[in-house]
């Protein structure tokens, strides 16, 4: 819980100060993207939060293109990697 | 101007050396010797000639965008969409690789010296001052290499002077015991980390200030690196031997413990996480600013600040998410990576090239 609380609150004073600095800057463009990048961070911390239901960047790609990659390391180390 | 800082060639150098040495100095020696065995070295010899190709290959380029930003010179031989897609790519990509060095800084920290913190702890108070040195600019991150190289280059010399009773050079024998072609596979993973990675500072070529003299400093810095990491791979074999060399995932670490002088100059090993610690934060103090810098440039914002703090907090659980284990971390060095580096420092910028230099003879 305090862990929660102590998140919540730095999240905030971040949010408080960006909001701070857009009040300064008022570009469309700028707020969009700054939108759009802290949709992002959200995300990551959404993936965070579901670890370890989430698998790894690493893991993605291992199941991505693992069997492709497979006679690199052969290659590189032998066989029986 | 997204960013108004200039650097000096020397400044230009100092950073490149710092960016490359980087996280690659205490990981690197264990990946050369499971590959190369005693002959690891040769492989970081090997590995100067597609420095200098690649290092011709963004100069090129960078001299062909005359001024502008990379980003714009993509825009204009792609059009406006797809020099954008380039752009966001390279910002992705150097969002990746500030998550990696993140973690990497993670796992060494949390296995060595601070083993009962929680790691996204640690990387969430290393990536505070990350910001706030991205946040400061170019300039500052590179008046911050030219103090800290001394510090660096004095510790490793030290470390090395004290390992000299423990040197066994009958450890380096016998010399191409297969032939030649294990230090050639060792060039592989070189040609990812750090050598592709280095493509950042075909988008800093721009702030130099004597552009013409950029390309010379760049391939002197790298010439420097090669003998430094000749060096340490030298030293870690020389003293631990292959098999315990390609065993410890931090070698160069594991090597400054071995440092004994009398019965009281003892456990010095934190010096060299130092050292590394300093040479990192460049590393990832660059690779993040890069991200912010090409995000900027491609949505044309008022400035690389605007992003950096949601990005300081998307790297932050990006390197917790990236990996779960050093097993990951060494598959993933010797089998893709390199192959995504080089897409990025070899394979876009090769071909940008081409269409720059077809277009001006058309023209």
């Amino acid at each position: 819980m305090v862990k929660l609380v102590g998140m919540m609150a730095v999240w905030g004073l971040l949010l408080l100060w960006q909001a701070a600095l857009l009040w300064k800057s008022c570009r469309r463009r700028d707020v969009a993207v700054l939108a759009g990048a802290w949709l992002l961070a959200a995300g990551a911390y959404a993936c965070l939060w579901l670890q370890p239901r989430v698998p790894s960047v690493v893991e993605g790609i291992r199941r991505l293109c693992g069997p492709a990659v497979q006679p690199i390391l052969v290659w590189l180390k032998g066989e029986g990697i | 101007m997204i960013e108004n800082g200039k650097i000096s060639p020397m400044q230009f150098a100092i950073l490149v050396f710092m960016f490359s040495t980087g996280s690659a100095v205490l990981l690197l020696p264990s990946t050369l010797a499971s590959i190369a065995g005693q002959d690891g070295w040769m492989s970081v010899l090997l590995s100067y000639v597609p420095d200098l190709v690649l290092i011709f290959l963004w100069s090129a380029l960078a001299g062909d965008a005359s001024g502008k930003s990379v980003v714009e010179h993509a825009e204009q031989l792609l059009g406006r969409w797809g020099g954008k897609a380039v752009g966001l790519m390279y910002a992705a990509f150097f969002l990746l690789l500030s998550a990696l060095v993140l973690r990497n800084i993670g796992d060494f920290m949390t296995a060595n010296i601070l083993v009962q913190t929680p790691m996204l702890v640690v990387n969430m108070v290393f990536m505070v001052s990350i910001v706030y040195g991205a946040y400061l600019g170019l300039e500052v991150l590179a008046r911050t290499g030219e103090i800290l190289l001394p510090w660096v280059l004095g510790i490793v010399v030290l470390m090395l002077l004290l390992l000299t009773p423990d040197i066994h050079f009958a450890r380096l024998l016998p010399v191409f015991p297969e032939g030649i072609l294990p230090s050639v596979k060792g060039v592989y993973p070189l040609s990812g980390f750090p050598i592709g990675e280095l493509v950042l500072f075909l988008f800093l070529f721009q702030f130099g200030k004597q552009p013409r003299k950029l390309r010379i400093y760049f391939a002197a810095s790298m010439a420097f690196t090669v003998f430094f990491g000749i060096l340490v791979a030298l030293a870690t074999v020389s003293v631990m031997g292959v098999d315990i060399t390609a065993r410890s995932t931090f070698a160069v670490f594991e090597l400054a413990k071995e440092i004994h002088v009398g019965n009281f100059f003892e456990r010095v090993e934190v010096l060299m996480g130092g050292v590394w610690i300093v040479t990192i934060f460049v590393k990832l103090a660059l690779s993040f600013y890069g991200a912010n810098l090409l995000t900027a440039q491609v949505f044309r914002l008022s400035g690389y600040r605007v992003t950096i703090l949601p990005f300081g907090v998307l790297v932050t659980a990006l390197s917790i998410l990236v990996t779960r284990n050093s097993a990951e971390d060494s598959w993933l060095i010797m089998g893709p990576y390199p192959l995504l580096a080089l897409f990025f420092g070899l394979l876009i910028p090769l071909v940008l090239l081409i269409i720059s230099r077809l277009g001006r003879k058309t023209a």
